[in-house]
This record gives structure tokens, sequence and C-alpha cells, in this order.
């Protein structure tokens, strides 16, 4: 029978009906707005909107389920309880379930459980549970707090605290992060226990106490913060007495951007550690200990369609290696630069960058004996060129000619100045034709480019050098005036680049899924500009040779390799060959080769992760310099994936100098849902292996 | 062999005669932005006033190690260039949000940091015009009878 409009009530035998307080008995079901009670007997009080039932009852709401004994319920405040509840609340793969000796409804959304246990689990698997005297689950803030809590894993409690609390759909939340435990070679046992606090929406710090048996306890702080016009990130760590290193030791940086007002924003980086071994000691990344120049910056850039410009001061500190020593670079305080470009009667282009810099040798550097010539000096740089684009659907030509003109005022009192002309002409050609791949149908393109390039010589060598180099022999470098990078020398040219390239791309979309290139540099004069490298001798007319293929020629597969070819040598220059196969996430095998004989690198690579049954996932990456013997980095793990936990064991061993390496050995169990992630060793396994992901 | 010049013989203009550009003024925006304004059969416009609209949603730069020697000591860098853009026209997806992932390998060298980062720019340089051809390309393959689909959901 119908009452109130949306309710429907079935049972064996109703009683009361027209009055105030209605009974029914026997397989009782109430129906009303999408929400279902089922209970043995229930009462109704119309006045006051409450609801009581026994003594099996069953409260069901979207995938909201609750069920349990005697039931008192006020329809209209959402408030009343039950009694020996067991219950699944909340939406999606994120469902949580568990039970309680009383529940408490709190309003909308809001429960209170008495000696309750909570887990994500699935049924069946009670693999993990938050037991608490307390527990409170607000859906409406998705926010789980559990009050004189531990957390129980395969029936063992290990993390007693007054108060846990947790997101309810995995969301940020303040509370403890997965503690990871390393085992480091230098180091000894090292357990880092996270502590995440999600301070304000756009606000959050993760306090991490990290102990280390043979040196101390180190506080690491990690502060993000967020505005409409701003975000950053602080970071700071502090060991207050290193017991091993006999000091205290402490790494600080702080990264900002600011929005100022429209088109002027500004930037700042400063690093800085307190020693040259502190992040060989302390990172357990490759990426954090590898690091040698810390930056100490800030820039201010505007931008209007047309100009850009860019304020910079620049430092850096320089972390030495005894055994290898480095120069430390030139500090700019400060530099300016811009580039600028104007509409001219079309089809013509003007285009203007330059820069000013004030070069300062660094102070580590005075001490070392190695340090290049130590000058300061002034630079001034102007490069205005008009250039003559035309470009049609099937090919584009484009001279341009410019003025690369630079002043120099050093500190011996000399003044340089360099006037150079440079004229280029860039062109090519677009063929297609329609082709088969794997039985789709693509176009295959044909790109014939040649670029010639003439800048007269000028002696150089009297210059400094504080900002260059020579630049790595690429595609991208082929089609540039310069091969040095920086602004203290512009080589003499009389040049032609042909390249060929080709690429597949889908016809309906026009999707890129391979391109194959290959390129050469001819010279019609000898080289007289040199920098630190002896000029290419005279009977010399042709660059390496270059060619690269690459892309994904199949949905399950990334192939990605490149050679350069000396052809006075008749051998390889370098040498790079990645291929990946990954047919689902969470299964890849990637192969690596790289060979440069330059930097004296010839180096095999594997690493995978690989499924060995449904629920353990083998993690690996081998890292095997061949002339040396020597393997860079190994690593080897598992992961277990309990369904509502992952568990994951990772042995991990990389060089750090020239004759030590740093082992590390991680251990971390991690609760679905329960806690956001430490950052290791996820990291370290994203870093290793191309294509890792995630398992749960 | 097959091959023919493209945009002869058979014709293949664009989709739209004239689109608004809605990218930062920097990077893979002005790379857009120049490559766009030299087609003579599309013209840039406003908004309001364009058949579609082609929106770079965002941009990322990583920075991975990829090559340590024997010494611990990074010898080769790459750069991970990452851009999302989608098409829109009249509020519906014409090109979904598309990511579109750039790689660039190059040597570090400890006695050249200022050297280096230069050249970093200008590979990064190199990626936002090889992007900016890449969702050229993506353009000049619509049709325009395949034109919007799909209404968006909240637009």
């Amino acid at each position: 029978e119908e009452i109130a409009g949306t309710t429907t009530l079935q049972a064996e035998q109703i009683e009361g009906v027209g009055k105030g307080e209605l009974q029914a008995r026997g397989n009782v079901q109430i129906d009303s707005d999408g929400r279902r009670i089922e209970a043995d007997w229930v009462k109704l009080f119309q006045d006051s909107g409450e609801l009581q039932a026994g003594d099996n009852t069953r409260l069901s709401e979207q995938q909201n389920v609750l069920s349990g004994g005697a039931l008192r319920l006020n329809e209209t405040s959402r408030t009343g309880e039950l009694a020996t509840p067991s219950f699944r609340l909340g939406s999606g793969p994120r469902q949580g379930r568990g039970d309680a000796v009383k529940l408490l409804f709190d309003g909308p959304g809001k429960y209170k459980l008495q000696q309750a246990r909570f887990t994500t689990c699935s049924v069946g698997e009670d693999d993990w549970f938050v037991r608490a005297g307390q527990l409170e689950l607000d859906y409406s803030r998705n926010l789980g707090i559990a009050r004189n809590g531990s957390i129980e894993f395969k029936g063992v409690p290990f993390l007693y605290s007054p108060y846990i609390d947790f997101s309810l759909d995995g969301s940020r939340k303040s509370g403890f992060l997965a503690p990871s435990f390393n085992l480091t070679g230098s180091g000894g046992v090292d357990v880092t226990l996270p502590y995440y606090w999600n301070i304000a929406p756009d606000m959050d710090a993760t306090i991490a106490p990290r102990l280390i048996a043979q040196r101390g306890l180190l506080l690491n702080n990690e502060f993000r913060y967020l505005g409409e016009r701003f975000g950053g990130e602080l970071r700071a760590e502090a060991i207050h007495r290193d017991r091993d290193f006999g000091a205290s030791r402490s790494a600080f940086s702080w990264q900002h951007k600011q929005q100022l007002f429209e088109g002027l924003s500004g930037e700042v980086d400063l690093q800085k550690a307190s020693d040259d071994r502190y992040f060989v000691d302390f990172g357990d990344r490759i990426a954090v200990a590898s690091q040698t120049f810390l930056p100490r910056q800030a820039a201010l850039n505007y931008t209007i369609p047309g100009l850009s410009m860019s304020l910079l001061v620049q430092r850096y500190q320089t972390l030495q290696d005894s055994a290898n020593p480095v120069t430390e670079p030139y500090a700019r305080l400060p530099q300016l630069s811009f580039n600028y470009n104007a509409p001219l009667p079309a089809p013509y282009r003007f285009e203007m960058s330059g820069e000013g810099s004030v070069f300062k040798h660094g102070s580590q550097a005075v001490a070392n004996s190695m340090a290049r010539t130590q000058l300061d000096g002034r630079r001034s740089i102007l490069y205005p060129s008009v250039s003559l684009p035309l470009e049609r659907s099937w090919g584009f030509i484009t001279p341009r000619i410019g003025a690369h003109l630079s002043r120099y005022a050093l500190s011996d009192g000399r003044e340089l100045k360099r006037e150079l002309p440079v004229f280029s002409l860039d062109s090519g050609l677009y063929f297609d034709k329609d082709t088969e791949w794997f039985g789709n149908t693509l176009v295959q393109s044909l790109e014939p480019r040649a670029y010639y390039v003439r800048i007269p010589y000028k002696d150089q060598s009297a210059f400094p050098n504080f900002d260059s180099g020579v630049a790595d022999f690429n595609f991208a470098q082929m089609f540039s005036e310069n091969q040095y990078t920086g602004g203290d020398r512009v080589n003499d040219a009389n040049q032609l680049t042909l390249a060929l390239t080709s690429r597949l791309f889908t016809q309906d979309s026009g999707e890129e899924r391979a391109r194959f290139a290959l390129g050469q540099r001819f010279y019609f004069d000898p080289q007289r500009v040199t920098l630190t490298e002896t000029a290419r001798s005279e009977d010399v007319t042709a660059s390496d040779l270059i060619a690269s293929v690459g892309g994904r020629p199949h949905d399950d597969w990334w192939l990605d390799a490149s050679w350069q070819y000396d052809q006075q040598a008749h051998s390889s220059r370098k040498t790079a060959f990645n291929l990946r196969y990954q047919p689902l996430p969470g299964s890849s095998l990637n192969l690596g080769y790289r060979f440069d004989k330059r930097n004296d690198i010839k180096q095999a690579d594997i690493s995978a992760q690989w499924p060995l049954t449904r629920k353990i996932n083998a993690v690996a990456r081998y890292n095997w310099s061949i002339p040396d013997r020597r393997a860079l980095e190994t690593l080897a793990g598992l992961e277990y994936n309990g369904g509502c936990w992952v568990f994951r064991a990772v042995n991990q061993r990389f060089v750090t100098t020239a004759n030590e390496t740093s082992r590390t050995f991680f251990l971390q169990l991690e609760l679905n849902d329960l806690g956001k992630i430490g950052s290791n060793p996820l990291q370290t396994l994203k870093d290793s292996i191309p294509g890792y992901s995630k398992l749960n | 062999c097959g091959f023919h010049l493209r945009g002869m013989g058979q014709s293949t203009p664009l989709a739209f005669a004239s689109l608004h550009l809605q990218a930062p003024l920097t990077g893979l925006g002005e790379a857009l932005q120049r490559q766009l304004s030299l087609r003579p059969d599309l013209t840039l416009l406003p908004a309001n006033a364009a058949e579609a609209s082609l929106v770079v949603d965002s941009e990322s730069v990583d920075k991975q190690i990829l090559t340590v020697n024997k010494s611990g000591r990074v010898v080769e860098y790459q750069l991970v260039y990452r851009a999302r853009f989608h098409l829109s026209q009249s509020g519906r997806d014409w090109i979904a949000p598309t990511e579109l992932t750039l790689r660039r390998d190059y040597s570090f060298d400890e006695s050249n940091v200022l050297g280096k980062a230069a050249e970093e720019k200008a590979l990064l340089r190199d990626m936002h015009h090889d992007a900016a051809q890449q969702i050229i390309r993506r353009l000049a393959a619509l049709k325009p009878q395949a034109a919007p689909a799909t209404p968006v959901p909240g637009k």
C-alpha cells in the first residue's frame, strides 16, 4: 500500500493504516526515493518521521548496504542508530566495507561506528583492516578517521595510533604514507616514515623522518603551495650530526613561479647542499645522487605577441668529486636576452635576437688548478635578420640574411668585437603516396631537404669562452647555422646539408606512426674557427652520416634507433638502439644498446616489468658496461598484488663515483586507498624501467 | 614509384578556411602561430569569428638521465616533451584531446654546463617545431564531412 506519495510499504501484516503510527510485520519492505529498508518488523511514526525496525534489518541505497539488528532512523534528519552493523559503503572500485558493534547515523553520508573494522579489500579477502575504538566515515567530505586505532595486516596489528585519518576516495588526505624500509651499503638500515599533511586544498607538506642506522636521524621536509598566480615547492633536509661524516649536514631547495601581471612572470630556483658528498651519501636514486651542479637562479620573463624577453641572474654550486674534478661554470650576473619578430610587408619577416651578459667566474674554481683562464667580462650580441619564407603544401623555400654582431669588454682591459654576415637558404619538398602497413591504410611521405649556410671567417682565437661548446651532431644541429652553442664562437661556413626523411602516418587522422631519416653535411671550405677541438683536416669534405628510425610500427612495439657513421675512419661514432614491447600496462620489456666512441660508452641495457603469475610481477634492470665488464645498475625485485594491497621488495645497486656503488634494498607494503604512496621504490622503478606502471 | 607532390593532383584543402589558435605565446604556441600563418589556405582569426579552435591544453618537459658512465657521471640526458591539444568546433570536439610525446637525446658535458643548457633550449625549439608539424598534419587529415561528431559533456 502507498503512504505519502513516494513511499511503498509491503508486508505480510499491516496495522494502523491512516493513523499517526503504523506497524508492519513479516518480510517488511519499504521503498522510498531509491532507498529500501527490509526487516522482520517495522514501526513508523508519521508525525516525527521516525522509523524503528528489527530484529534483522537491511538498509540499501545506491551501492551502500547496511545490515544488522535493531534499527532506529529519523528520516528527516538522517540520524539514528543500527546495532551490530556490517556495511558496504562508497561507490566504484573504492568501496569500503567492515563491521562494528554499533553504528550511528550522523546526517546525510556521515556515519560513526563503535568498535569497528574497515577495509577496501573485497568480500572474502580479509587481508587488512583498520581497527578503531571509534571510526568516523564522512562521505560528504570523503574522509575517514579512526580513533584509538591500529592497522592489522594478515591478522597482525602493526601500527597503533590514537588518530589515523585516511581518504575515502583516494584523494589527497593528511596521514602517514606507506613507510619504506631500505638497507643501504653506506648507511645500514634506513627507515623512512613519511607523514602527509594536507594543509589546505592548495597547500600540502610531507614530513619524512628518516632514520639511518650508521648516521642518525635525517629530517626531510617538502612543502608545496599553489595559488591562482603562483606555485612553488620548498624542500629542506638536515641531519643534526652525521655520526659517519662527523658533522651536521643539510640540503635545501626552493622553486617558485609567479605570474606578476599579464605577460610578465618570474621564477626562482635556489638549491644548496652543505657539502660535496651530500647527495652521494643520501640520494637513494641515481637522479639525486648524480647531481653535480646546483643552480641558484632567478629570472623575469616578459612575453607579448612578437617579443619575448628574459632577465636572468644565475650562479651554480658545483659539487666536486675529488677523483673527478670539474670546472665550475661561469655565473651570469645578470643576463638579459630577447627575441623579437616584426611583421614586414608580406611575405618578408624580420627577426632580431640579442643578449647582454655579465660573466663572473666561480669562486671555487680559483682554488682549482685545472680551472680555465679566469677572465670575467661583459658580452653583448645582436642578431637581426630578414627572411622570405615561401611555403606551399608541396614544399618550402626560405632565404635568409642576417648580421651577427658581438662586443666584449673583458676584465683584463681588452675590448673585442665581431661582425659577421650570415646567409642561409633552406628548402624542402614533400611527396606522398598511399601504402599499406599491418593492414592499415597509411600515407608514406618522402621529404628531401637542403640547407645551405654561408658565414665568412673571423679569427676568434683571442675570444674568451664563457658559455660555448661544440653541439652534438644530430638532425636539429644539422639545420642550424652554428655548430657552437652559447655565444662565444660563430663558425665559418660554406656548407650544404642534405637530408631525406620519410614518415608513415595514418590516412584518416594524420597520426605519425614511424619515421626514417638520413642526413649528411658537405663542406666546401676547410674549418678555421675552433673552440677546444682540433679543426677538421682539409681533406674532410663531408660530416658524419646520421640515420635514425623510430616510431610505433605496431600497437605493442616501440622502436627508436640512431646511428652516426664516421666516413673517414669507416667506423661508427655513435649508436643507440631501444626497443620496447608492451602488450599491456604492467607488462613491458625493454632492450637497449648504446655506443659512444668519444665518451667511451658501450652499454647493454635490459629492463622489464613482467607478470610471473596472476599476482606476482617481476621487476628488473641490468645496465652493463661492456668494456669495463661492470654493471652500472642492477635492479631486481618482486611485486605481489594481493588485490587490496601490494607488497614490493626491490634490490638496487648503482655506481655513484669512480670506485663506489650505492646499494639499496626497499621493502614496501601499500594498503590500497589507505594512504598515498611514498616516493620509494616507485620513483626508482619509474626511472629504471621505461613503461613501468603501478599494479593497483 | 607512386609518390606525388603533396597537394598536387588530388586537391587536399583544409576542412576549414579560418582557425583560432589558443596557445601560450612561446614554445609550441609560437611554432604553431608561425607555421599556420604561412599557409595561404588558412586565416587565423579571433575565437568568435573562426570556423574552428585549435587549443594547446598543456605542455611539459621532463629531463631524464639516459646514460651514466663507469664513474656514475651522467653522460647523456633525454628530454621528454609532452603536449596536449584538441580541436573544437562550436563547443564540440573535432579532434579529441590528444597527447604528443617527443624525445631528444643529448650528451652532457660537465665542463660546459652553460653551453649544454643552450643546446637543451635548441632541442626544445626543435621539438616545438616538430610537434607543430605533427599537429598541422592532423589538421590537414580532417575531412569536411567528418565534421562535429560527439558533443562534449558539460559544454
